[in-house]
Parts: structure tokens; C-alpha cells; sequence
């Protein structure tokens, strides 16, 4: 009997908490506009005239974002520890934070997509050639 | 060279161009909104072959959502998603990507506290509570606004008529289009009809009002009398008409008269 009454009471707290956080989501304003996300929402069959959704679907999307965002600059960070590490003089220049190819790809890896940028651009069919052979 | 190929924040925001094809349009959107959510966990700069993927992510990740939750509505039988089938995409989606999430075990122990008991609507709750407030730059416009090939929603549709058929539909033919096509109302019939389109090329005003009020009069079967032509100021001009009636609406015209002086 206790027991039951005390499962009801964590049910009504859970409940007032997810009434007030879609209440706040009418208050809060996602960097991803609305007007983007039905759009995306729009194309992909999606279909509800509520705007707390709308703004749901765009806090879960700025969340993954940032979540992708922060382990990038824990890489580049990492990364420029070592490099100071290694050369003093070049400290200053590779203290700028920067989203490089190469952080984002290793921290997208750890959320299951793989990501790779080409080794190099060939401009043209002679690019990378070495150079006795082009002249041949 | 690194600083050659990366380009600022802020200058990646400003530069966002607004293209007649919308898809690149949105697109744009998304790269400034991802570019922000960049800046704000602390970057400085970035590359810009990193943001368009990043951005490229977002958007997939969004998509994925939103078809994962149509399909959970479809699967109910329904048009409209609501929350539980946004709750239901974003548990198969976070799961996906972060291998799990907290009340993943007791999720579905109990269908009522499927809500009440996700882990992930409580993290977002939390990032909602705890991160800043960081709205877009500039006021985006409408989709509706643009005219987009996979926007088959006609523009035109008034938000809450007809709210129970779907958006994807076309819309009803206007009410003055299906008239034409099969029935017309009685306001609409020939009589009344006829006398407005009298009414709007009419320049005599005092003419109008008694050869309307007249006709409605024969109309009701008031007066029996064939047709009779009024001339203002003139005195009476009879046609098939007896003298007697004639005269009545003669002062008829000239009360009207005496009232427009």
C-alpha cells in the first residue's frame, strides 16, 4: 500500500516535470530556427502543428550538435597540447581554436559515423604524377 | 596555410547567401545555425569543408528523427505525430548514436510512464535548463513563403479551414468554382444577379434604387404590371403600363427627389 503510494507520487512528480519542460520549450528559442526544422520536419513526412515538438526536435538537434562540437575541441585541444609539446615555437599560431576535418571526423567516429576527406584534390589527370613521367 | 583555409565565424555567418533554389537556401540556414552552436562551445574558427559536414550531420540526424516519428504515427494509423512518437525516434535514434541512454531498461515496463520515465527527454530538459539561450541571427522566412519543387502544399490554404484533412492534399475548389461547375445558389439566380450587375454599371443612383425596388416589388407578386420606364425630372414616360400606376411611381421619383435635394 505504501509502496504504491509512493510509485504514484514519483509518477505525478515525473509528470509536472515533463509538463513544465514543454512549457518551457514555448519560452526557449533554439539556435535552429523553427521555420528550418519544419521544413526539414515538412520534407520527411512529419506533421504537427504543435510548436513544442517543432522546438523539441530542434533542442535534440542542437544538443547532438553540441555534443559533436565539444568532443571536436576536446580533439583539438589534445591535439595542440601534443604539438606544443613537440614544437615551443609554433605555439602561438596553433593556439587559435579551429573545427579541423580532422577533429570532427575522429569525434563524429565515436558517434558511429564515419567521416574521411579526401587525401588530396586532383585537379587534373596529371596531378600527383611524378614529374619525369608528366614530362614524358 | 592553415589560416588560408579556415575561415571565421563570423565571417561564415554573415556570408550566408539566400539562392533561388531553396534547398541550398535551408541549407545555408543549417550551416549558420550549426556555425553558432559552434561558437558557443568555443570555437574560433573553422574549416570549411568541416562545417559543411557538420552541418550535412545535423541535417541527416534531423531528418532521421522526423522519419523515424512519421513512421511510428503511420504505424498507429495516424497523420499527426504527437509526443509519444517524437519520444519513440529520438529513443531509437539516441540509442543509435550513443549506444544506449539512462531508463533505457524500465522504458517499457509500464506503457504509461513511457513518457515520465525517458532518460532522453529528461537530458534535453536539462539542456534546456542549463545551456544559454542562443537564438538565430536573423528572422528566417516562412516555408510557405517559398515556392519549393517538393512543396506540394499550395500556399494559398487558409490555416484553419477544413484543419482535418491533411496538408499534403490539394486544396477544395473555391466556393464561387463549384457553383460555376454544378449548382448555383438562389442569391446567386438570374434576377438578383442581373439587377446587382444593373446596380455596379448604373450611374444614375436615383434611377437605380426605384427600378430595383420595383422589381423586387414585381417579384413578390406585389404589383402586377408589365414593364414600365421611369425618366427623372422628366415627367412620366409610360410603356404598357396603365396611367394611374404611372402616376404613382412619378411620385415616387419626385419624393426621391425632393429627398436628394
Amino acid at each position: 500500500m505504501n509502496h504504491n503510494q509512493q510509485s504514484s507520487d514519483g509518477i505525478h512528480e515525473d509528470d509536472a516535470a515533463l509538463s513544465d519542460f514543454l512549457a518551457s520549450l514555448m519560452d526557449y528559442t533554439p539556435t535552429i530556427p523553427d521555420e528550418l526544422v519544419e521544413h526539414y520536419l515538412a520534407k520527411s513526412g512529419f506533421q504537427c502543428p504543435d510548436v513544442r515538438l517543432i522546438r523539441l526536435v530542434a533542442v535534440a538537434t542542437q544538443k547532438f550538435v553540441a555534443e559533436v562540437a565539444t568532443d571536436a575541441l576536446q580533439q583539438c585541444k589534445a591535439r595542440q597540447t601534443t604539438v606544443v609539446k613537440d614544437k615551443r615555437d609554433k605555439q602561438q599560431k596553433d593556439k587559435r581554436l579551429m573545427l579541423t576535418m580532422e577533429d570532427l571526423s575522429r569525434a563524429l567516429h565515436e558517434y558511429g559515423v564515419n567521416v574521411k576527406h579526401q587525401e588530396y584534390f586532383a585537379d587534373s589527370p596529371s596531378t600527383g604524377m611524378d614529374p619525369a613521367s608528366r614530362d614524358e | 596555410m592553415k589560416s588560408k583555409k579556415a575561415i571565421a565565424l563570423t565571417t561564415s555567418m554573415t556570408t550566408n547567401k539566400t539562392t533561388t533554389i531553396p534547398s541550398e537556401f535551408w541549407f545555408a540556414i543549417a550551416r549558420t545555425a550549426v556555425s553558432q552552436i559552434c561558437q558557443s562551445v568555443g570555437f574560433k574558427a573553422t574549416q570549411l569543408s568541416a562545417l559543411e559536414t557538420l552541418t550535412l550531420v545535423a541535417t541527416k540526424y534531423l531528418q532521421a528523427i522526423a522519419h523515424s516519428a512519421a513512421a511510428f504515427t503511420n504505424h498507429s494509423s495516424r497523420i499527426q505525430s504527437n509526443l509519444l512518437d517524437l519520444t519513440h525516434a529520438l529513443h531509437g535514434v539516441v540509442s543509435l548514436h550513443s549506444g544506449g541512454f539512462s531508463g533505457g531498461s524500465i522504458l517499457h515496463k509500464d506503457s504509461s510512464t513511457l513518457l515520465l520515465a525517458s532518460g532522453v527527454l529528461k537530458d534535453l530538459s536539462r539542456f534546456v535548463e542549463f545551456h544559454d539561450e542562443i537564438p538565430f541571427a536573423k528572422p528566417v522566412p516562412r516555408r510557405n513563403n517559398c515556392s519549393s519543387p517538393e512543396n506540394s502544399i499550395p500556399a494559398s490554404r487558409k490555416p484553419d479551414h477544413h484543419s482535418h484533412v491533411p496538408k499534403w492534399l490539394p486544396e477544395f475548389p473555391e466556393g464561387k468554382e463549384r457553383r460555376a461547375r454544378e449548382e448555383r445558389l438562389w442569391e446567386e439566380d438570374s434576377v438578383i444577379a442581373g439587377d446587382c450587375n444593373d446596380e455596379k454599371k448604373d450611374n444614375n443612383k436615383g434611377k437605380r434604387v426605384v427600378v430595383v425596388k420595383e422589381r423586387k416589388q414585381a417579384e413578390l407578386g406585389v404589383v402586377g404590371r408589365g414593364r414600365v420606364r421611369f425618366r427623372i425630372g422628366r415627367g412620366v414616360g409610360l410603356r404598357n403600363g396603365d396611367k394611374g400606376k404611372g402616376i404613382e411611381e412619378d411620385d415616387k421619383c419626385s419624393g426621391f427627389k425632393r429627398r436628394r435635394r
